[in-house]
């Protein structure tokens, strides 16, 4: 797949083609983590957890590269602003999964601890040796985080310099993966040590990250889709992007004042620029000039409208 | 460190899974508590004794682990009620890993091809490693 230049800048395109390898690869591993937790998870609350915790982390990886897909499309009759948002639904798709899939564990889990379930854990015939299934889900559970940590840390700094939410999310996710798996190896060793409670307490504290995580996103998302001013990719505070543009279209000769209101469309923004103009220069091809030099200021600037008038507008 | 690790494994590891009930131990001491319900050939009661294929494999069980047994027959309900409330500690009969009991109880690994089983209390994960050891080895002996 070629990326349009209209998108990312040069400098950019490796990063993109690296995070695609790395989604790919993600979406592989996670399946085999998956498909061998299932095999392994017995009747402990605590590996459903983080069984279901996983098979919703494969998500976030699909909905990337389908987003991109999609996004990549230029304007055209029907979608004239682009394909950019689909960024943003499939961010907000992905973080209902999340906070309904963290409501249900949380409840469940809660459910199992009052019922005071005892999980039976059997053992297998590995080598000649009569092993424990605990043991054999110890060992699941660590290959469920270190890679996914190491993918998490790949990621992050990519998905920092894209802007791009969806590949934040999953990193920052994968990153804390460890907690996961730890919280799940606490209770099955419990288990072992003949704390039935252990599992189900594991299995609550399990499902409270996975709220935690999907009423974060789910909020972000939707002042997102809220055309909410823009924000760090890590929503810890306002672009300071927005305000260097301002400061440079008002340093333009022609221009007396200016003010501009932007809002985020998946990994670019969208808005629009006041312009309160000095009337001897020759505005219509002043104006026309300004929108390329907007557009070489910045690659998140992706659509840019200059209004000319006479008073600017005011927010609260 | 490898090493270490290893010895520290094998050490937590033979004393690993405790029964949170402590069934196994109490065994010891009170016997092994059996349910059997009346399903031959696995398990019957006749004039007040316990026969059936099963009955010989829980007593070759007892007999390895030095235990005494207390055979306590019912029906299916009542005597996995009694598993329920960790009251006996196996229940036998002919069970197979599509019991309709699944949720109340545990079920030991299968000790023939047809997937026959037994039901043991839940969590008691010690009862369950020493019973599935034995199972598996019956199975792999072929009888």
């Amino acid at each position: 797949m070629e990326i349009k230049q209209f998108e990312l800048p040069k400098h950019l395109q490796p990063e993109l083609n690296r995070a695609k390898r790395l989604e790919y690869i993600t979406i592989l591993y996670q399946l085999s983590v998956v498909i061998l937790m299932y095999l392994v998870m017995g009747s402990s609350q605590a590996m459903k957890t983080a069984w279901l915790e996983d098979a919703l982390g494969i998500v976030p990886s699909i909905s990337f590269l389908i987003a991109l897909k999609i996004s990549d499309k230029g304007p055209d009759h029907k979608f004239q602003y682009g394909y950019h948002k689909v960024f943003s639904i499939a961010y907000l798709t992905g973080s209902i999964a999340l906070f309904g899939m963290g409501c249900f564990l949380i409840v469940d889990s809660i459910i199992s601890l009052i019922n005071t379930e005892h999980p039976s854990i059997g053992s297998i015939m590995l080598f000649g040796q009569q092993i424990w299934m605990g043991w054999i889900m110890i060992g699941v559970l660590i290959y469920s985080a270190i890679p996914a940590m190491i993918l998490g840390f790949k990621k992050l700094p990519i998905a920092k310099k894209l802007h791009n939410k969806i590949l934040y999310t999953d990193a920052a996710a994968q990153k804390a993966d460890y907690m996961t798996a730890f919280a799940a190896i606490v209770g099955i060793i419990g288990i072992g040590a003949g704390l039935w409670w252990a599992d189900a307490c594991a299995a609550i504290i399990i499902s409270g990250s996975v709220l935690k995580d999907g009423y974060t996103n789910l909020k972000t998302a939707i002042l997102d889709l809220m055309d909410r001013r823009p924000v760090h990719i890590d929503s810890s505070g306002e672009d300071e992007l927005i305000a260097k543009v301002e400061e440079y279209v008002k340093s333009w000769e022609w221009v007396k004042d200016a003010k501009s209101r932007f809002r985020e469309h998946g990994q670019v923004y969208y808005g629009e620029i006041f312009i309160v103009a000095d009337g001897n220069y020759p505005l219509p091809q002043y104006t026309e000039n300004s929108l390329h030099d907007l557009k070489n200021f910045h690659w998140k600037l992706h659509d840019v409208v200059i209004t000319i008038v006479k008073q600017l507008p005011e927010w609260k | 460190m490898k090493r270490i690790t290893l010895f520290l494994l094998i050490v937590v590891g033979c004393s690993f899974p405790k029964d949170p009930e402590d069934s196994f131990n109490k065994t010891k001491e009170q016997g092994l508590k059996v349910g059997v319900i009346n399903n031959p050939p696995y398990s019957y009661y006749k004039e007040g004794k316990a026969y059936g294929k099963e009955v010989k494999l829980i007593e070759r069980f007892t007999k390895k682990e030095g235990l005494k047994i207390n055979y306590i027959s019912g029906s299916e309900s009542t005597l996995v009620e009694k598993l329920k409330n960790y009251n006996i500690n196996v229940v036998i009969g002919g069970f197979d890993n599509k019991t309709v009991w699944k949720e109340k109880a545990g079920l030991t690994t299968n000790y023939n091809n047809n997937e026959n089983c037994f039901l043991i209390s839940k969590g008691e994960n010690k009862l369950l490693f020493k019973l599935d050891s034995f199972l598996t080895q019956y199975r792999e002996d072929g009888n």
